[in-house]
């Protein structure tokens, strides 16, 4: 997981640091501006497939070029950086507006378990940890958000209870704290192994968790499920019944997402968790409380999953135990791996995967899952250290031919 | 244990007492009690398999020793963390290298020192470099490492990486390091430079020295005093002057 060929490619940034003097950054700037400004202007689509979609294919061309021929440590690596994290928002922000519900359940799932995978890649890319319970922890946070902000009656142990109707943003806020409590509490027991034997204890609580949804049926309504309708949700004043304000909701969580993530990992925590990722044993020798950071990372991420379920719950407006069981898990873990362990774009690359891009191939008809399956083998085949760590090694390739030319 | 004439009457500053460890049927560390004075630099010899690594890792918190007490001043350690130990004044290195490849030389050290700068809560909202810029380009001097700053350590060659390793223990400013074999694999030329480092730290800066190593040339010049191991158990302890002359010694190690 070090990746020595990131290495190799850092280094070659390094040396192209001192090379690069900046000249081409008011031209980047005014080019991805320009990209921007396409973004914002073109009256996107009323139907899904249009011409439109090549300017959008272009400018992906654009961004993905800037990133692989411009140093990342230079001016121009950073106004490319910047600029693409900008575009990436504003795609997420422009491109579904207006479109069919279909398209904007597709983006607002995209939102929210982005944020799940952002919180597996914490755990696992960054502190090294294998949890396949995230799924779980989805289930946990949709299941508190639902159960306290309908007003609902449930039955448990024999005792009928009237459940609270509180605000929808307290609810979410509650899910993300009983989500970490349940990981602090499987983590005390659980982080006393590592590796294969961490990821079969949270593997066993991922089945634990569906079965108490499934049989506890006075409290979740069992396999049956429960219907949440948008109806009278409000937030911040904003009516939630049309799916396009609620996924900006969603969006804006995966933004705050971004950020928080982002300021963890460059923060001294994200150096303790890749020091216990790459050498547990050196890094509590140096004084590094191991327990205590495995557990803040495991907390963290699963935190996030429990505030995604929340968002999950209301955007599908219908909640099962089946959603929560292992499949779903495994879908977070492919999409953690197959868009780069350790980065911070992997996760929004991998999540796409698992939402939009599996479901465009539906058009392929009954076979379409055969077919994403075969997509998955190929893309870990040509790049498996995951798309963004491919991406890496690809761009010190080129600067590294450059420089021999 | 008996206290050679330059140990007489002084305090020490790590006292290890009547330590064990067993791994099955093997008896690694059999009763083994020894003291680290404050300032000195103590070496510590013997054959391979006699019990010097896991002693080591007894002391330093790796492993829980079966019987026995460690007290650092007057403060007893024996069931804490290693990361606490770490804290309370004991560095250490390993015998196998053991530094972060996916990290620049500047983050490494950076990692070393921050837990003993901050509270965990603390480094949240501090700035990523918790003004360490300054300690850390000291160190990156004093071993020859500042031309390989931005460099990641991955990309290091052995000895570089030996530095390295060595270089991390010092981030905390500790009372007592412990360095497992710090000459292993490293050539002539950079041996001289390293005993020179340790030397330099020992007498400007007072760190004291526990080193477990194999080269008798290096660890002879370099030690006040050194306690040979054999089979679990302390043979015997003294200048490296009477040790080169004791029989023992030479029979069970120096090879006769």
């Amino acid at each position: 997981m070090s990746g020595r060929d990131q290495i190799v490619d850092d280094r070659d940034l390094t040396r192209a640091k001192s090379e690069d003097r900046g000249v081409l950054s008011p031209l980047l700037i005014a080019g991805l501006t320009l990209a921007m400004a396409f973004l914002v202007w073109f009256p996107i689509g009323r139907s899904e497939f249009t011409p439109v979609m090549w300017l959008w294919v272009l400018v992906l061309a654009g961004v993905v070029a800037a990133n692989l021929l411009i140093p990342r440590a230079s001016r121009n690596g950073t106004a490319v950086r910047i600029m693409s994290t900008v575009c990436f928002v504003a795609f997420l922000i422009v491109f579904p507006f207006g479109r069919a519900n279909s398209t904007l359940t597709d983006f607002g799932l995209y939102a929210v378990f982005s944020v799940c995978v952002i919180g597996m890649n914490l755990m696992f890319g960054y502190a090294g940890q294998v949890s396949i319970a995230q799924a779980a922890f989805l289930g946990i946070g949709a299941y508190t958000s639902v159960l306290l902000d309908t007003g609902r009656e449930i039955e448990a142990f024999g005792i009928v209870i009237n459940l609270p109707d509180l605000p929808f943003l307290l609810t979410v806020v509650i899910a993300i704290a009983v989500a970490m409590l349940f990981s602090i509490l499987i983590g005390m027991a659980g982080l006393r192994v590592r590796g294969p034997w961490l990821a079969f204890v949270t593997l066993a609580f991922n089945v634990l968790v569906y079965i108490v949804f499934n049989n506890e049926v006075g409290i979740t309504n069992g396999s049956r499920g429960i219907i949440v309708r948008r109806q009278d949700l409000e937030v911040l004043g904003i009516d939630m019944t049309p799916l396009q304000n609620y996924y900006y909701l969603c969006l804006a969580f995966l933004v705050l997402t971004m950020i928080i993530v982002w300021w963890i990992v460059r923060s001294p925590w994200g150096r303790s968790f890749k020091a216990i990722r790459d050498n547990s044993q050196r890094a509590s020798s140096l004084g590094i409380d191991v327990r205590t950071y495995t557990l803040l990372a495991f907390a963290i991420g699963s935190g996030l999953a429990g505030g995604a379920g929340a968002l999950y719950a209301r955007l599908l407006e219908y909640i099962e135990p089946r959603s929560f069981f292992l499949g779903q898990s495994f879908d977070f873990l492919f999409a953690t791996v197959i868009g780069g362990l350790g980065t911070l774009v992997g996760p929004l690359i991998g999540t796409s995967f698992i939402t939009i891009i599996s479901d465009s191939l539906r058009v392929l008809g009954d076979w379409y899952r055969f077919w994403f399956g075969l997509l998955a083998i190929v893309v870990l085949i040509v790049a498996p250290r995951g798309i963004a760590g491919s991406f890496n090694l690809l761009r010190a390739r080129i600067a590294a031919k450059r420089r021999g030319s | 244990m008996t206290a050679t004439a330059a140990t007489e009457g002084r305090t020490p500053l790590v006292r290890v007492s009547n330590v064990s460890k067993r791994f099955g049927g093997i008896t690694a560390v059999n009763d083994v009690s020894f003291d680290v004075y404050p300032g000195e630099i103590l070496g510590l010899i013997g054959p391979n398999g006699c019990g010097k690594t896991t002693l080591f890792n007894c002391v330093l918190g790796q492993y829980r020793s079966d019987s026995g007490t460690v007290t650092v001043g007057d403060t007893e350690v024996t069931n804490w963390m290693p990361h606490r130990r770490a804290k309370y004044g004991l560095a250490r290195t390993f015998q196998l290298l053991q530094v972060f490849d996916s990290m620049t030389v500047r983050d490494n050290l950076m990692t070393a020192a921050q837990p003993h700068i901050s509270t965990i809560a603390g480094q949240l909202f501090k700035s990523p470099n918790l003004s360490l810029d300054d300690p850390v380009d000291a160190v990156l001097n004093r071993f020859r490492l500042g031309h390989l700053a931005d460099e990641y350590a991955a990309n290091l060659s052995f000895g570089q990486k030996k530095l390295l390793d060595t270089a991390m223990a010092f981030m905390s400013t500790p009372e007592v390091v412990f360095l497992d074999e710090p000459a292993g694999g490293v050539n002539p030329g950079m041996l001289g430079d390293l005993e020179g480092r340790i030397r330099e730290l020992n007498t400007e800066q007072g760190v004291t020295f526990a080193i477990v190593e194999h080269n008798m040339e290096f660890i002879f010049g370099l030690a006040s005093r050194v306690i040979v191991m054999a089979e679990g158990s302390i043979l015997m302890e003294g200048t490296p002057a009477e040790e080169r002359a004791d029989p023992r010694v030479v029979k069970v190690y120096l090879g006769a």
